[in-house]
């Protein structure tokens, strides 16, 4: 559905280097990365809105620049920053947007206005952050979209508006035939419901796996200072060090098992262990 | 790209402020030179009200994010240009419309009106009017609407001032002769597609910031 | 039809799902031909990866518990009655050999754990 090899980016001071991953039908897609990572260039980047040096997007299985429009129909979105004309009232944004769309569903874009509680009479900029993202969302619903692209939807909002958000996704997602790609820095998020994770640091790819593999590949190593010699060092991914000991990250637990055995405790590493350890070091 | 002209007019409608300054400039103008115009006065006015109108769906603080809005619809950029372009002619239209019923309602009201709105004007504010945004649409699509917008201003001041301090009878007359049309035509019209051209392709390749 | 996973444990979450439908199969709280929540709906509501609900349905299926019909969903197999003893007499073996490596450890010996089994054969 989403597929992209080998895309390049340079700019003046940060550069996208040959970025790879490729989405399903059916799943969703977690993209993860700290601040200035790439996420938000990547999504551009699909969209058309930045134009890219090298390599290839192909959405639904057609070029993103030869096929852009035809692809964009299919295709709701949600951006982080606010991208309204924001002296309108949701009404008229609605009208503008709205018969862009071949396949408008406005019954549908009613019940999601009135499950979110929004009032198409309100000026865009009385809204609050997570009711504009809501908007966002209503909209990039309401069209029978099949892939919905999001860049940190969920940042600056409450946790019950995160919950609310995430819910509305399992929702979507229930059909097979449609797939969500959402960038986010909140790892949380994605434990709870994303399929697929691809993981970008400093316009790279970490990796780009299933929710099942990142967390059984894996492991977080607890353990006394004592037992940290130069070896065991460089067996970690990342590895932080306090007065009382060490926590650290490894994709290998098995050896430290067998080299270390009871001395230290091994368990399951969250996105957020995974992420801060590899960028960390 | 109706929709895009459309979404202009909506956003030209939605700018209360500026919308009625602009439709109250003519007005005010020949009220107070009590409707003693000469030719060149209409000229000016109708040139401004062109140049008003279309600033109206720029008039935006922070478009940038906007601008982020309508590159993720399903619109080519192409189509945005063309519909940019094609706002010229609706508004230059709605502009000399506009005046037209002013001077009607003028002479109903009891004014007596020394000019009038003739073809003649007609043959010198549209080549003028398109050739104005000839220059600046590039410029809007190219580097920013706001620089784009301040060039426009500045144009028709110093179009305006020069035209007025100078007796421009013998190029008038040679713009106005029939048998030279055709060729001012076909000037006017090259430049308005070159500069579309050129718009299509700054635009094309243009990074969003 | 119970499923309770813990995101803490450190079993992966795909094996609390298929062990926790494995048992409540053998124990026969779930009949033979009965239908499994879709994969999908599964997700959703234990909150977790489709991918992880696939792939415990993929363990049960590959174990012969349940059968998924293309199109239909997820089916409790028939299950061999011969076959579930089988696999119920193993569980109980494994446990048996488990005690049997702790009493040696301890030092005990057949008849006192023999004795041990007795009381709590004649308690239950």
């Amino acid at each position: 559905m989403l597929e992209v090899r080998n895309l390049t980016k340079k700019f003046e001071k940060f550069s996208l280097d040959n970025i790879s991953f490729k989405l399903e039908p059916g799943y969703i897609m977690g993209f993860i990365g700290p601040n200035g990572a790439g996420k938000s260039t990547t999504i551009k980047l699909i969209m058309n809105l930045l134009k890219k040096d090298s390599g290839e997007i192909k959405v639904f299985g057609m070029d993103n620049v030869k096929y852009e429009k035809e692809i964009k129909q299919r295709i709701g979105f949600v951006y982080e920053e606010p991208y309204y004309y924001e002296n309108l009232t949701l009404r008229q944004m609605k009208n503008i947007i709205a018969p862009f769309y071949t396949e408008w569903d406005d019954k549908q874009f009613t019940k999601y206005i009135g499950d979110f509680g929004l009032d198409l009479d309100k000026k865009i900029k009385e809204l609050s952050k997570g009711m504009k993202t809501k908007f966002s969302l209503a909209l990039a619903l309401s069209h029978n979209a099949d892939l919905i692209i999001m860049d940190e939807p969920t940042s600056g909002l409450d946790p019950v508006f995160r919950r609310e958000i995430l819910d509305i996704l399992y929702n979507i997602i229930q059909d097979e035939k449609k797939s969500i790609f959402f960038s986010t820095h909140i790892t949380t998020d994605l434990e709870k419901i994303a399929d697929y994770i691809t993981f970008i640091d400093k316009g790279k790819i970490v990796f780009s796996k299933s929710i099942d593999e990142v967390f059984d590949s894996y492991r977080v190593v607890k353990g006394g200072n004592d037992l940290l010699d130069w070896h065991i060092r460089q067996e970690f991914i990342g590895l932080r060090t306090t007065k009382v000991g060490f926590e650290g990250l490894t994709d290998n637990p098995e050896k430290f098992q067998k080299i270390l055995g009871d001395q230290i405790i091994v368990e399951r590493a969250s996105l957020e262990d995974i992420m801060f350890y590899t960028i960390r070091g | 790209m109706f929709k895009l002209i459309r979404k202009d007019l909506l956003l030209a409608l939605s700018n209360k402020f500026y919308l009625i300054s602009t439709l109250l400039f003519a007005p005010l103008l020949l009220f107070f030179m009590d409707f003693q115009v000469n030719e060149k006065i209409i000229v000016i006015i109708i040139y401004g009200m062109s140049f008003f109108l279309l600033s109206l769906s720029f008039y935006y603080v922070d478009k940038l994010k906007p601008e982020v809005l309508i590159q993720s619809l399903p619109i080519r950029k192409r189509e945005i240009v063309l519909s940019k372009y094609m706002l010229v002619f609706l508004c230059y239209l709605i502009g000399v419309i506009y005046v037209s019923i002013l001077f009607k309602v003028a002479e109903f009201l009891g004014y007596s009106i020394t000019a009038n709105l003739n073809i003649s004007i007609i043959k010198i504010t549209l080549p003028l009017v398109i050739i104005h945004q000839s220059i600046i649409l590039p410029i809007s699509f190219g580097i920013s609407d706001r620089l784009a917008n301040s060039i426009g201003t500045g144009l028709l001041v110093f179009i305006n001032n020069f035209y007025l301090m100078h007796d421009f009878e013998r190029t008038s007359r040679m713009l106005l002769n029939s048998s030279n049309r055709f060729s001012v035509a076909l000037i006017v019209i090259l430049i308005f597609v070159l500069s579309i051209i050129v718009s299509i392709t700054i635009y094309k390749n243009k990074d969003l910031p | 039809m119970k499923i309770i996973i813990s995101n803490f444990s450190n079993e992966p979450i795909y094996e609390q799902i298929s062990s926790q439908i494995k048992a409540m199969i053998i124990k026969g709280e779930l009949q033979a031909g009965e239908l499994l929540p879709s994969i999908r709906g599964l997700a959703k509501d234990l909150r977790v990866s489709v991918i992880t609900t696939k792939r415990a349905y993929e363990e049960l299926e590959k174990e012969g518990f349940i059968e998924t019909v293309q199109g239909k969903g997820s089916f409790v197999a028939m299950q061999n009655k011969e076959l579930m003893r089988e696999k119920k007499l193993r569980i109980i073996e494994e446990k048996l050999a488990e005690i049997v490596d702790e009493a040696r450890l301890l030092g005990l010996t057949y008849k006192e754990v023999e004795e041990m089994l007795k009381i709590l054969f004649e308690e239950g």
